[in-house]
C-alpha cells in the first residue's frame, strides 16, 4: 500500500463523516449515525415512543417517520442510517400525514383515561398527539378491553389496555439489566405485558421501566393515583442508600414524599437506578419513626424534650471528658458535614479519639486494610472499558447500577471474568467465571495472571469486592493486583466495598487512625470492634451511637455483656433499633431526604443531597444534635474553611500505591479441619436493615435468608435444602435454613449480612471470609 | 403444454424417501459434483442460471449466496425455510414428504457454496409426517457420509405465520419469538448468531440441485428470460384438480387453471384468483392471460408471490374473502409494529361490522385508506400483504361490498362515535 493510500485511509477513519440535508439544513455527522441522531444535531424534534437512545434502535412504533427522497416509503428515522448526500424531510406533508396514521393507530385502542392515568400530564403520548395527531379518530368500533390492573409484583402493576407494546420495558430487562424481567406475550393486537412463565417479576431494576414507559401501561404500586405530575414539587437531590450515589428527583405533595425518579449523570447512574433507591424512601414517611426525644427513667423508655437530653448528654460530656472509654459509633447515613462535626464533637469536646464510622464493616487497621475503598475510574467510563475482572464482588447486590454500566459496556464489547465464593446475577452474562471457596484467592489470582491477564487489550479494570476485601489476605491480594498494573499499565483498581456514605464519613474523619481529609488522627483511637470488644470486658463510661445498630453486628451475649459494663448509651437513629431499644438517651433525627449535605460516593465523588421536604415537627438533624451538644459545652461547631474547600472538588483523588511493602505481621488463614467449611459473607441488597424493613414495596423483595451449601456439601453431611442447621465458629453459633446450591462453591457456606432472624454475627466478632465453621443439623 | 417435472420427477416413485431409492437416480451424484469444483464455480453456476428465489420475492438466488463474506474463519449458517404457512401454498410439504434427499441434497451443495457448517431446516410444525420423513433422511444421509462434515438440523417452528418471515426466523431458531430484525444488517452479514447466513425457500434449493447437475443454459432454456426454470405451482378453491404442477415460468394463467387444474366445477364461472398465495392482489377474467412469472405479475401490480393459486369461482362471497383473509393477517400479526398490529384489527371489525349489515358507505373508503398507511408504514411485509387482497376485493368488487352496506337504513351517514375526541 502505498503511503498516499495509507494516509488517506487514516484521515477517513479521522473523519468518517457524512453529509446529508435535513428540513433544507445541511448537517455533518459521523458515519453510523441515524437519521434521527442527526436530526437530533440540527435541534429538529422527530417524536419517538419505542426508541430510546441508551438502547439499539428497534423501528416498531414507526412514530418518528420521515420523508427520505429517492427512497420508496417513508423511513423509521430511529432505525434509518444517515447517508452521504440523503435529502430528508421531516415537516412534509407526506412525513406528517404518516406520523398522524401511527397517532391514530396507537390511539384506537389506547383508553382514553388520560384524567385518571399517573402519566397524565408527563406522557409522551399525550404530548405527541397533540402535536403530531390529527385531532380526530376514524374508529368507532369497540375498544379492547383488557385488565386494568394485574400486578407483576410487589412494585409493578400493569395497565395493559394502556400499553401500545413499544418493547421499552422489555429490552430494557434483555438489553441494560440483563435480568429478562418483562415479556411481551402472545402476539398481534392481543400483545401483552408479562413475566417469564407468569411468575412475579425478578428484577432490581424495574422502576426504570416505570419511568421508560412512554404511556400509563406500567405504574408503581407506590405511586399509582396518588398525584398529579403538576402538583408535585421536585427537588434533586443523590441516593444515599449505597454508595453508587445515583442522582436522583424526589417528588413530594404538601410535604409528602411520593415518588423517587433518577436524574441523568453520564459520570454517575447515567439514567438508571436501582429499586431501592427508587422505593425505598418510603421509610422517611413511615409512621414507626421516632417523634420525640426518649429517656430512660425507671427502666423505660419515655419521651422527653430536647432541653432536658440535651442538657443531659452535656453533663455526661463533661463527666466523661477524655476518658479513654468514650466512643462514638457510626456516621454511614450521615453527611460529610455531620461526620465531621461528630468526630470535632468527640475529639475536640470530649476529647476521645474513639471515633469510628465503621460499624460492622471490615475493619482491618490501617496497615492490613492497605487500600481503602474507592474506584480510579469513573462511574462513567465502565461503559467503554475492553475488559474487566470482577473479583469477589456480588455486583447486583451491592452496587446496582454499576451492573447497569458494566452490562452496557458488554453490550459495547467488553470482556468480562469472574471469580467468586458463589455465582451471582452477572454469572450468567460473563464470558468466564471461576467459582472458589474462600482461601483460594490465591491459586485463582495466579490462573487469572497466567490465563487471563496476558489477554488483556485495551482499557481494563478490576473490581474488587468484599469476598476479597474481608479477607485476611486483603493486604496481599491487593499487592498481587498492583503487580499486575505494573504489568499493564491501562489496568485500573477498583475498590468495591461499603455503602451510604462510608466514604463521606471516613473523609469527614469518622475513622479512629484518620483526621478529616484524610490527615492522620492526631492520637490514634481504637475501632468501633476494638471498642465493643472492650466494653464487654470491663466498664465504659459512654457511647455515642449515629446511624449504626452495634447490637445487631454482635453476638448476643457479647452485646448483653457491652450492654451491662457500658454506663450511658446515646442512640441517634430514625426508627428504634435494636440498639436504640436499650439506650440511655435516644435522639430521633432526619432522613437524608429531609436535610441538606454532601455525601461521598464509591468513585470519591463529592456530591449534594438537598431537603426535598421540612422536617418532621420537632425533629433536628444529626449536624443540629451535635452543634446544640456542643454549645452547651462552650463550642460551637463549625465547618473548618480548609476542610470546606475540600468538598469543593468533584471527586477524591483515588491514590493507588506503587506497591505495598510485605508486612510480618499478616495474618495466617487458619487450616480447616475435618468437618470444616470455609465462611462467605455476602450482602443483600434488599436485607432486613431498618430502611428496608420501614419500606413495605421493597419490603416484599427481600428473600428468606439461608445458609447456602453445595450439593456435595450437603449430601456429605446428610443434610438437605430446608433443613435447619446449625452454624458453629470457635465464638458463636447461628441457627437457620439451609439452602443447597450449585451456585455455592464447594468447601464454603454462605451466609448473608443485614438479616436480624438470621444474624450472622453470633459466629463471632471480626469474621473474616474464610473463617472456618462447620454446618450441621440443627 | 404438459407437465414439465424436474423438482417432482421422482414424487411418484416408490420409497423415494428412502436413501436406496433416491441413489438410483444420480442420488448425491450432484453434491459430489459440486465438491469438485470451487464454492465460487458453484456460486457463478447458480448466478449464471439466473435462479429467483421461490419463497415468493424472488430475490436472485446466485447473488444473495455471493454476498456471504468468503473469510473461512468466519462461521456461517445456511437455513432451509420450510415454515410454509402462506394461503394457499403446500409445495414444499409435496417435496419434503416425498422426496426429502433431493432437499438434503441442495441444502448440502448451498451450504458448501457459502461454506457454511451447519445448516438448519426451520420446518413448520404442522408438518408432522415431513418433519419425521425429513429427520429420517438427514440421518440415513448423514450415516452414509454423504454430508461430509455438514451438519443438518430439522427444527419444527411452534405455529406463527411470521416465521416465515427470513428474519424473524432467525430469532425464532435462536429462541425467541418470532419478529422480523431490522436490515440491514442483512442475515448474510448477520444473520443466525449474529453470523452470516442464507435463508433458501425448500423449492429454490431443490432447484439448485438441478441446476448443478445440467448446468446454467439448460437452466436458463427453460421459461424466459430473468424467469428461468420451471415453477410448482399450487392451484386450490373452486377448481376440478386442485393439486401441484410443475410448469415453466411464463405459462399462462389461463392454462394453469383451465389445461392443468381442470377449469372451474361444473356449472360455474371464474371469478377471482389469488396468483400468488393470499398476499398479493387478486386477478379477474380479464387478467386470465397473463404469464405466470415474476416480471409480468409485477406488471399487474400482483406478485408470482409462492405461485399458489386460490381460484374462486362466482359462489364466492369477496366481503367474506377479505374478512377471512384479514382475519389470519389478524391473528399473524407479530404485534411489532403499529401499523400492522393495530390495522390488521381495526380492518377485521370494519368488516365484521361491514357483514353484520352495520357498514357505512364511507367505510369502504375508509378500508381502502387504512389499508394503505398500514402497508405503507409497516416494518416488515406482512401488513404489505395484508393489505392487497382487501384492497384489490373492494375495487374490483365494490358492488359487494356495497351491496351490504346498503342493508344499513343509515349508511349513508357517518357512523357517530361512541367517544368524540376535541383537541
Amino acid at each position: 500500500m502505498s503511503t498516499e493510500t495509507k494516509n488517506k485511509q487514516s484521515e477517513n477513519i479521522k473523519q468518517e463523516m457524512i453529509n446529508l440535508t435535513i428540513d433544507g439544513q445541511v448537517v455533518s455527522t459521523p458515519k453510523g449515525s441515524t437519521v434521527y441522531q442527526a436530526a437530533q444535531q440540527l435541534g429538529i424534534d422527530i417524536p419517538i415512543f419505542c426508541y430510546q437512545d441508551r438502547m439499539p434502535a428497534l423501528g416498531a412504533c414507526r412514530m418518528c417517520l420521515v420523508e427520505v427522497e429517492k427512497m420508496p416509503k417513508l423511513a423509521a428515522s430511529c432505525s434509518q442510517g444517515a447517508m452521504e448526500g440523503m435529502v430528508v424531510h421531516t415537516k412534509s406533508k407526506k412525513a406528517e400525514d404518516g406520523r398522524k396514521s401511527i397517532i391514530e393507530f396507537l390511539l384506537i385502542n389506547h383508553p382514553l383515561d388520560c384524567p385518571i392515568c399517573d402519566k397524565g400530564g408527563e406522557c409522551p403520548l399525550q404530548d405527541n398527539t397533540l402535536d403530531y395527531g390529527s385531532g380526530i379518530s376514524r374508529f368507532v368500533e369497540d375498544k379492547r378491553k383488557l385488565e386494568k390492573k394485574t400486578a407483576l409484583g410487589p412494585l409493578l402493576i400493569v395497565d395493559q389496555e394502556r400499553c401500545i407494546a413499544c418493547a421499552r420495558c422489555t429490552r430494557f430487562g434483555e438489553i441494560v439489566a440483563g435480568d429478562d424481567a418483562l415479556k411481551l406475550k402472545d402476539r398481534g393486537f392481543r400483545t401483552e405485558i408479562g413475566t417469564p412463565n407468569d411468575q412475579p417479576v425478578e428484577s432490581k431494576f424495574i422502576g426504570n421501566t416505570i419511568q421508560m414507559c412512554p404511556v400509563g401501561a406500567l405504574t408503581s404500586q407506590v405511586y399509582r393515583f396518588r398525584a398529579r405530575p403538576w402538583d408535585n414539587d421536585t427537588v434533586e437531590s443523590t441516593c444515599t442508600l449505597c454508595a453508587v450515589g445515583c442522582n436522583m428527583k424526589v417528588d413530594t405533595r404538601d410535604n409528602e414524599i411520593l415518588r423517587v425518579r433518577s436524574v441523568e449523570n453520564r459520570d454517575v447512574n447515567d439514567i438508571w437506578m436501582c429499586d431501592k433507591g427508587f422505593f425505598g424512601y418510603e421509610h422517611v414517611n413511615d409512621d414507626n419513626r421516632i417523634k420525640t426525644p426518649l429517656i430512660r427513667r425507671n427502666g423505660e423508655l419515655v419521651p422527653a424534650g430536647w432541653e432536658e437530653v440535651l442538657e443531659l448528654i452535656a453533663n455526661k460530656f463533661k463527666e466523661v471528658k477524655a476518658s479513654p472509654k468514650v466512643g462514638a459509633l457510626g456516621g454511614s447515613p450521615l453527611t460529610v458535614e455531620e461526620n465531621y462535626f461528630f468526630q470535632k464533637l468527640f475529639r475536640e469536646v470530649v476529647e476521645s479519639p474513639n471515633v469510628d464510622a465503621r460499624v460492622g464493616l471490615s475493619q482491618q487497621d490501617k496497615d492490613q486494610e492497605a487500600i481503602p475503598a474507592g474506584t480510579e475510574i469513573s462511574l462513567g467510563e465502565i461503559e467503554s472499558l475492553d475488559n474487566v475482572l470482577v473479583l469477589g464482588s456480588d455486583l447486583t447486590e451491592t452496587f446496582p447500577v454499576i451492573w447497569l454500566r458494566l452490562k452496557q459496556g458488554m453490550n459495547n464489547g467488553a470482556k468480562v471474568v469472574v471469580t467468586g465464593h458463589h455465582q451471582t446475577e452477572v454469572s450468567p452474562h460473563s464470558n468466564k467465571e471461576i467459582i472458589h471457596a474462600p482461601g483460594e484467592e490465591f491459586a485463582v489470582l495466579d490462573q487469572l495472571e497466567k490465563e487471563v491477564l496476558p489477554t488483556l487489550k485495551g482499557k481494563s479494570a478490576l473490581f474488587i469486592g468484599e469476598q476479597y476485601l474481608k479477607s485476611t489476605s486483603r493486604r496481599k491480594i491487593l499487592s498481587t493486583l498492583l503487580k499486575w498494573k505494573k504489568q499493564n499499565p491501562e489496568l485500573s483498581l477498583n475498590i468495591l466495598e461499603g455503602t451510604g456514605n462510608d466514604l463521606g464519613a471516613r473523609f469527614a474523619g469518622m475513622h479512629p487512625a484518620i483526621g478529616p481529609a484524610g490527615s492522620d488522627a492526631k492520637q490514634t483511637g481504637l475501632s468501633s470492634s476494638d471498642m465493643l470488644i472492650q466494653a464487654s470486658k470491663e466498664p465504659w463510661d459512654l457511647f455515642y451511637v449515629a446511624g449504626a445498630n452495634p447490637a445487631a453486628k454482635v453476638p448476643a451475649p457479647l452485646w448483653d455483656q457491652i450492654r451491662e459494663k457500658t454506663k450511658f448509651l446515646v442512640v441517634q437513629d430514625l426508627f428504634l433499633t435494636k440498639t436504640a431499644e436499650e439506650a440511655d438517651v435516644v435522639l430521633p433525627t432526619l432522613s437524608f431526604i429531609e436535610k441538606g449535605g454532601h455525601v461521598i460516593n464509591i468513585e470519591g465523588r463529592i456530591q449534594e443531597i438537598r431537603a426535598a421536604k421540612s422536617a418532621p415537627e420537632g425533629l433536628l438533624s444529626d449536624a443540629e444534635i451535635f452543634t446544640l451538644i456542643a454549645q452547651r459545652l462552650g463550642t460551637t461547631l463549625i465547618l473548618d474553611k480548609e476542610f470546606s474547600e475540600h468538598l469543593k472538588v468533584e471527586r477524591l483523588p483515588f491514590k493507588v500505591p506503587t506497591q505495598l511493602e510485605e508486612i510480618s505481621a499478616s495474618t495466617q488463614l487458619e487450616e480447616i479441619k475435618g468437618e470444616q467449611l470455609r465462611l462467605s459473607l455476602s450482602q443483600k441488597l434488599f436485607d432486613h436493615g431498618t430502611r428496608v424493613q420501614y419500606s413495605p414495596a421493597i419490603e416484599q423483595l427481600v428473600k428468606e435468608p439461608t445458609i447456602s451449601i453445595h450439593p456435595e456439601e450437603a449430601i456429605n453431611r446428610l443434610l438437605k435444602e430446608g433443613d435447619l442447621v446449625v452454624v458453629e465458629s470457635e465464638q458463636g453459633t447461628l441457627k437457620g435454613t439451609l439452602k443447597v446450591t450449585e451456585a455455592v462453591a464447594k468447601a464454603t457456606v454462605v451466609i448473608p449480612e443485614g438479616f436480624p432472624e438470621l444474624s450472622v454475627a453470633q459466629l463471632g466478632m471480626k469474621l473474616s471470609n474464610a473463617t472456618a465453621v462447620i454446618v450441621k443439623k440443627g | 403444454m404438459p407437465e414439465l417435472r424436474v423438482l417432482l420427477k421422482n414424487i411418484d416413485v416408490p420409497n423415494q424417501k428412502d436413501l436406496a431409492v433416491y441413489e438410483q437416480d444420480q442420488g448425491y451424484a450432484t453434491l459430489r459434483k459440486a465438491r469438485e469444483q470451487t464454492p465460487d464455480e458453484v456460486i457463478e453456476i447458480v448466478k449464471t442460471a439466473g435462479l429467483r428465489g421461490r419463497g415468493g420475492a424472488g430475490f436472485p438466488t446466485g447473488i444473495k449466496w455471493s454476498f456471504v463474506p468468503k473469510d473461512p474463519n468466519l462461521e456461517k449458517y445456511l437455513v432451509c425455510n420450510c415454515d410454509e404457512s402462506e394461503p394457499g401454498t403446500f409445495k414444499d410439504r409435496v417435496i419434503i414428504e416425498k422426496d426429502p434427499h433431493q432437499l438434503i441434497e441442495g441444502i448440502a451443495i448451498a451450504s458448501y457454496a457459502i461454506g457454511a457448517k451447519k445448516a438448519f431446516i426451520y420446518s413448520r410444525g404442522e408438518f408432522y409426517e415431513g418433519i419425521h420423513i425429513l429427520q429420517a433422511a438427514v440421518d440415513e444421509a448423514k450415516a452414509k457420509s454423504h454430508l461430509g462434515d455438514l451438519d443438518i438440523v430439522v427444527h419444527t417452528g411452534a405455529g406463527a405465520y411470521i416465521a416465515g418471515e427470513e428474519t424473524a426466523q432467525l430469532d425464532s431458531l435462536e429462541g425467541r419469538k418470532a419478529q422480523p430484525r431490522s436490515k440491514p444488517p442483512f442475515p448474510a452479514i448477520a444473520g443466525l448468531y449474529g453470523k452470516p447466513t442464507v435463508v433458501n425457500n425448500v423449492e429454490t434449493l431443490c432447484n439448485a440441485v438441478h441446476i448443478v447437475k445440467n448446468g446454467a443454459e439448460w437452466f436458463q432454456s427453460i421459461g424466459k428470460e430473468r424467469n428461468n426454470g420451471t415453477k410448482i405451482f399450487q392451484i386450490s378453491g373452486h377448481v376440478k384438480k386442485p393439486g401441484v404442477v410443475e410448469l415453466p415460468l411464463g405459462t399462462t394463467l389461463r392454462e394453469v387453471i383451465f389445461e392443468h387444474a381442470g377449469g372451474m366445477l361444473d356449472g360455474r364461472t371464474f371469478k377471482a384468483v389469488f396468483p400468488g398465495g393470499s398476499s398479493c392482489s387478486l386477478l379477474t377474467e380479464k387478467d386470465l392471460d397473463v404469464e405466470m412469472d415474476f416480471d409480468s405479475l409485477a406488471k399487474l401490480k400482483t406478485m408470482l408471490g409462492t405461485a399458489s393459486l386460490i381460484v374462486m369461482d362466482d359462489s364466492a362471497d369477496m366481503v367474506k374473502v377479505a374478512h377471512r383473509l384479514m382475519e389470519f393477517y389478524q391473528n399473524e400479526s407479530c404485534g411489532k409494529c403499529t401499523p400492522c398490529r393495530e390495522g390488521t384489527r381495526w380492518m377485521v371489525q370494519v368488516l365484521e361490522r361491514i357483514l353484520s349489515g352495520e357498514g357505512t358507505q364511507s367505510d369502504l373508503d375508509l378500508i381502502l385508506n387504512v389499508c394503505d398507511d398500514m402497508a405503507a408504514n409497516s416494518f416488515c411485509p406482512l401488513a404489505v400483504g395484508a393489505a392487497p387482497p382487501v384492497i384489490s376485493s373492494v375495487v374490483n368488487f365494490r358492488e359487494e361490498f356495497e351491496a351490504y352496506v346498503q342493508k344499513n337504513p343509515n349508511a349513508d351517514k357517518p357512523r357517530e362515535m361512541k367517544v368524540k375526541a376535541y383537541i
